[in-house]
């Protein structure tokens, strides 16, 4: 009982470690999964572009278009007159596209040129950009359209927007009938939970395994008149309690932060556990090749952050290359992130199966592969009197 | 014994593992992990439009307008690609089928009924596709007010209808620079600023209050004011050149192009080096406790570097947006909005702004560190 809680007590040294990563995963992972959260759609809801409208003609016309955008988009300050800032600004997403009217566009209008009425900055040809484009090219299209087939100015006007309101009526249906369309955001934080995890338990029990490797403390403990077996044992089991503990409480955070009743939480919660193992691995096999805590440091950060990136951590996986793909298989972060998508994409009852067992059977395998390594190693570190 | 003072103080930089872990190595695994993730964005942004795949089911029978309307939109021209890319399903139950096994995104019905859209789910590709519709209704629907109210000019309506005019043109800025090149930039103001844990090392080995090797270089004659010129010589050169390689790495094996002249980059990455540099000066004056001066440099290093936008790329505009005096002040946001003008927009204003504010932080800092450690007194050795 003294060994384990010498090791419990050694952790207090990482407190600052636990309590840096449990900050960034309640941040940034709640962040991120809100971000990315979705149910299942019943009624159209039509995508709004976020818009800066500059009008530098204020006109009659000009308003009329800035009122069809405000009543259809959303419309916000361009917060400058400086276009490369609105690029800068579109560029990162503060806005989707920005629109400059210019000071003779009514006068242009009126005078039958039509043509590039309009400036907009937007970044690249997106899907955003194009559907803006569209709105506008075919409103702008309906007022010349009318103004040469002998309607004024103010009629034009008011037939194309009453067109615009008739349109609105006009919705596509919705047939949504597959989880996979969807993420929730218990999967979210799961997600982002395999970064942050993986380094705590790296990071900590490689240290505190160090600790254990301590030349003083192994050969105190070793004097001590305890069995060989029973401090072990103990330091073996310290090492997993550590584990369960910090797993747990993971967990628990998740849960606790999800304010909806999702019935899949306890199969994400055993995934994860699944994943504690290869944390256990993965720190005993770092502080198998160093016992310096900045190097400890630097090999989980390089280790752990390297396969959040590749196994779809941080980048989903549909935007990863095929080849980077066929390496992460041979990763344990990216069986543990395809279990959780597994278990987002299919119903409660399809998810106990053979699949989803073959997941977490490779995360195990994974963790004692980090085991067999660390130990072999150990072994050759010993033997060569490393 | 300038130069004996550098080339030691280079050896003993080189040696410490630490050092070359975190300033070389730890950017080029994040450089080669950044690469891996974001490579395939910057390349080919997911945001990007693409022809959305969408089924067609004709219950009518006859050819119709729609139809025709459909084809046009799944044929591309030299300067734009296809809207669409059209299936044609034989019922709707088929077309449904398909819709859910991802391959088409959605489905146009035309039947006695009119036209009808399904879409699997809200999205982007769900509203372009609403208003392929409604933009075929809007057209329609002016045809025939037209065609009511002044029947002279239907020729008129038609022609134009048919001319598709183009109202809306696009602000040039000549270059296309990925929003996701940021994370590079950001990685290399990281680095940079790790510069500081040099400088702060280089100090702790001259304070006669903080090392052995400080008290005995504290009783040596040597002139102080030198030996620090030449430990921020040794740690400004090789700062450099890990930057500099992290660069030529990025720009010429990972092949991810900054859009600007290499020797204007390492031009800049350089700066960096020095304003990482002269920062682990000041807080090396500064800071009298060991531990401290580990801390402290890390904290500032990554607190700029997630303002510059290392983890959220958006986060430097939203400071600019908001609080741009921030972006003034943090020497990491400077260096990436240097690097970002450089290869957007070229040597402009900003450009020069930032390179301004870079060096006279660079000469404020060692000017303070200089006040700080001047005639620094010890009771006892």
């Amino acid at each position: 009982m003294s060994v384990f809680k010498a090791i419990l007590k050694s952790l207090k040294a990482n407190i600052m470690t636990i309590i840096v990563y449990l900050a960034i995963f309640t941040i940034f992972g709640n962040m991120q999964a809100k971000a990315n959260a979705s149910t299942q759609d019943t009624a159209f809801e039509e995508v709004t572009v976020t818009v800066a409208v500059t009008d530098n003609d204020n006109s009659t016309l000009s308003k009329a278009v800035v009122d069809y955008l405000e009543e259809t988009q959303n419309v916000v300050s361009p917060k400058t007159d400086d276009p490369m800032v609105m690029n800068d600004n579109a560029r990162f997403s503060i806005y989707d596209y920005a629109l400059i009217i210019p000071e003779d566009f009514e006068s242009k209008v009126l005078s039958g040129d039509t043509e590039n009425l309009l400036t907009y900055i937007a970044p690249g040809t997106t899907a955003s950009q194009f559907l803006l484009t569209e709105k506008l090219n075919d409103y702008l299209q309906d007022i010349v359209i009318y103004l040469n087939s002998g309607y004024s100015e103010a009629e034009a006007i008011s037939l194309t927007h009453e067109q615009m309101i008739e349109l609105n009526e006009t919705k596509a249906t919705i047939i949504d009938e597959s989880d996979k369309n969807h993420r929730s955001f218990f999967a979210g934080m799961f997600l982002f939970n395999g970064y942050t995890l993986l380094m705590i338990l790296s990071i900590c029990c490689a240290t505190v395994v160090t600790f254990m490797k301590n030349k003083d403390v192994s050969n105190r403990i070793s004097v001590s008149g305890m069995h060989f077996f029973t401090r072990n044992a103990a330091a073996i089991g310290a090492v997993f309690f550590i584990g369960t503990i910090l797993t747990t409480f993971a967990i628990l955070v998740i849960h606790v932060m999800g304010s909806v009743n999702d019935n899949k939480f306890w199969f994400y919660a055993i995934d994860t556990y699944s994943l504690m193992f290869v944390g256990l691995g993965l720190a005993y096999f770092i502080c198998s090749l160093t016992a310096n805590e900045n190097l400890i440091n630097m090999v989980a950060n390089m280790v752990v952050l390297s396969m959040s990136f590749l196994c779809g951590v941080f980048v989903d996986t549909q935007f990863l290359s095929s080849s980077i793909i066929k390496v992460a298989h041979f990763m344990p972060l990216y069986w543990y992130t395809t279990a959780i998508k597994f278990i987002n994409d299919n119903p409660v009852g399809n998810i106990w199966c053979g699949k989803f067992a073959s997941y977490l059977v490779i995360e195990i395998l994974f963790a004692l592969v980090f085991f067999t390594a660390g130990m072999i190693v150990s072994r050759k570190k010993e033997q060569y009197a490393i | 014994m300038f130069g004996r003072i550098f080339v030691y103080k280079l050896k003993e930089i080189t040696r410490n593992r630490y050092n070359v872990g975190w300033n070389f190595i730890f950017p080029i695994v994040l450089a080669t992990v950044f690469y891996l993730g974001f490579g395939n964005l910057i390349k080919d942004d997911p945001d990007n439009f693409s022809t959305i795949e969408a089924g067609y089911v004709n219950t009518v029978g006859d050819a119709s307008p729609f139809e025709a309307v459909l084809t046009e939109l799944s044929e591309g021209t030299n300067d734009q690609m296809a809207v669409l890319s059209i299936h044609r399903y034989n019922s709707k139950d088929e077309a449904i089928k398909a819709m859910n096994s991802g391959d088409i995104s959605g489905i146009y019905l035309e039947s006695e009924d009119g036209i009808e859209t399904f879409v699997s789910k809200n999205g982007i590709t769900a509203t372009t596709l609403n208003q392929i519709v409604r933009e075929y209704k809007n057209k329609k629907a002016i045809i025939e007010t037209v065609a009511v109210e002044h029947p002279e000019n239907l020729p008129t309506t038609i022609s134009m209808v048919m001319d598709n005019i183009s109202t809306v043109e696009r602000y040039d800025f000549g270059t296309n620079t990925s929003p996701y090149i940021q994370y590079f930039f950001a990685l290399i103001a990281m680095s940079s600023l790790f510069s500081s844990w040099i400088s702060t090392d280089i100090l702790e080995g001259i304070c006669a209050n903080m090392t052995e090797q400080g008290k005995r270089f504290e009783c040596s004659p040597t002139n102080k004011l030198m030996a620090i010129s030449a430990g921020i010589l040794a740690a400004l050169v090789l700062q450099s050149v890990t930057n500099a390689i992290v660069v030529i790495y990025v720009q010429e094996i990972l092949k991810i192009n900054f859009g600007a002249p290499l020797w204007n980059v390492l031009l800049l990455t350089t700066l960096g080096s020095a304003l990482g540099v002269s920062a682990g000066v000041l807080i090396g004056s500064f800071i009298k406790n060991s531990h401290l001066l580990v801390v402290v440099p890390l904290c500032f290093t990554m607190t700029c570097s997630f303002c510059s936008g290392l983890m959220w790329h958006q986060v430097r505009q939203v400071i600019e947006n908001n609080c741009p005096l921030l972006n003034r002040i943090n020497p990491a946001s400077l260096l990436v909005d240097s690097l970002f003008t450089l290869s957007t927009y070229g040597r402009t204003e900003t450009y020069y702004r930032d390179v301004a504010i870079m060096c006279s932080m660079i000469v404020i800092s060692l000017l303070v560190s200089a006040f700080l450690l001047r005639r620094r007194k010890y009771v006892s050795l």
